[in-house]
C-alpha cells in the first residue's frame, strides 16, 4: 500500500468542508453585525451545494494558458453558489443558521479528530 | 479568512452597539435639558451605522470571495433629530420666553427606551457570534490531540 493511500482524500475533502464552515461562520457574523445598517443585504451560501460542486470537480475552471492564475475548485463553486438576497437580516435566522453552522463544524473537526486517532493507532500497533 | 476576521466583524458591532446605547443614555439623561452650550434647548440624537469593508486583509485574501464580501459596522455620523421642541406653557420657568412658553428637547423617552433596549439585544447576539467563532477556533486545536 503507497504511503499516500494512508492519508487519504477524506481528509482533504474534510479540509474544505471545514474552511467552508468557517468561512460561512464568517458571513453569518457580517449579517448579525450589520443586522440594522440601512441598505445593508444579507448574504450566505449554500454549503450542501458548494461541497456538491466541490466534491463532484464541476468548480474546476480550465486553464487554457500558463498565465491564467489557479482559481481552485472551491472559490469557484462559491462564487457561483453565492445567494445575494436582497432582503434585511432576519436575526432569528442569522442565530439558527450559525448554532447549526458551529455543531457542523465540530462535527467535521471531531471526524478529523478520529481519522488521525485511528492513523495512529495503526502506527503504534504496527509497530509492535 | 480566518477566525480572527470573523472576530473582528463582531467586536466592530459591540463597538457600535454601545456608541448607539451611549447616545440613547445621553437622550435620556437630556430629556428636560433646557440650556446648552450651542444654546436652546438639547436636541436629541441618534446615530447612523454604515457597513465597511474589512482592514487589514491581505492579498490572498481579496482573491477569497467570501472576505470580499464580508462587512464590518460602524457608526459613521451622529445625527440630530430635526422634530421640533416640546412646548409648554410655564411662566415660572427660567428659560420661559415672553409669552411663558418654555421649549423642552424633542426626545422622546419612550423611543428611546425602546432603542436601547434594541441595542442592547443586537449587542448580545454580536456576543454569541463571537463566543461561536470562538468555540469553533477552539474545537480547531483540539483535532490531532
Amino acid at each position: 500500500m503507497p504511503i499516500n493511500k494512508l492519508f487519504d482524500g477524506n481528509i482533504e475533502t474534510m479540509r474544505q468542508a471545514l474552511t467552508l464552515r468557517q468561512e460561512r461562520q464568517g458571513l453569518i457574523q457580517s449579517n448579525v453585525a450589520n443586522r440594522e445598517t440601512p441598505g445593508y443585504t444579507g448574504q450566505d451560501f449554500n454549503f450542501a451545494k458548494v461541497m456538491q460542486s466541490v466534491m463532484s470537480g464541476q468548480g474546476e475552471l480550465a486553464r487554457t494558458d500558463k498565465g491564467h492564475m489557479q482559481l481552485d475548485a472551491m472559490e469557484a463553486s462559491k462564487t457561483r453558489e453565492f445567494a445575494s438576497e436582497k432582503r434585511p437580516v432576519d436575526l432569528d435566522q442569522e442565530m439558527v443558521k450559525m448554532a447549526e453552522n458551529q455543531l457542523m463544524f465540530q462535527v467535521i473537526a471531531k471526524t478529523i479528530g478520529k481519522k488521525f486517532d485511528s492513523l495512529r493507532y495503526a502506527i503504534d500497533e504496527g509497530g509492535k | 479568512m480566518d477566525t480572527l476576521t470573523a472576530m473582528q466583524i463582531s467586536g466592530s458591532a459591540l463597538k457600535a452597539e454601545r456608541a448607539r446605547l451611549n447616545i440613547a443614555a445621553m437622550n435620556l439623561a437630556n430629556a428636560n435639558t433646557t440650556r446648552t452650550i450651542e444654546g436652546g434647548p438639547y436636541k436629541a440624537k441618534s446615530v447612523v451605522f454604515a457597513a465597511k469593508p474589512l482592514e487589514g486583509v491581505n492579498f490572498q485574501d481579496t482573491l477569497n470571495s467570501t472576505t470580499e464580501r464580508l462587512r464590518k459596522v460602524e457608526v459613521v455620523q451622529v445625527s440630530e433629530d430635526k422634530a421640533p421642541f416640546k412646548e409648554v406653557y410655564d411662566p415660572s420657568h427660567p428659560d420661559a420666553d415672553a409669552n411663558g412658553v418654555v421649549r423642552f428637547p424633542n426626545v422622546n423617552v419612550a423611543e428611546q427606551m425602546v432603542d436601547m433596549m434594541s441595542a442592547k439585544r443586537s449587542y448580545e447576539a454580536n456576543v454569541t457570534a463571537l463566543d461561536a467563532a470562538k468555540s469553533m477556533a477552539l474545537k480547531a486545536l483540539e483535532i490531532g490531540r
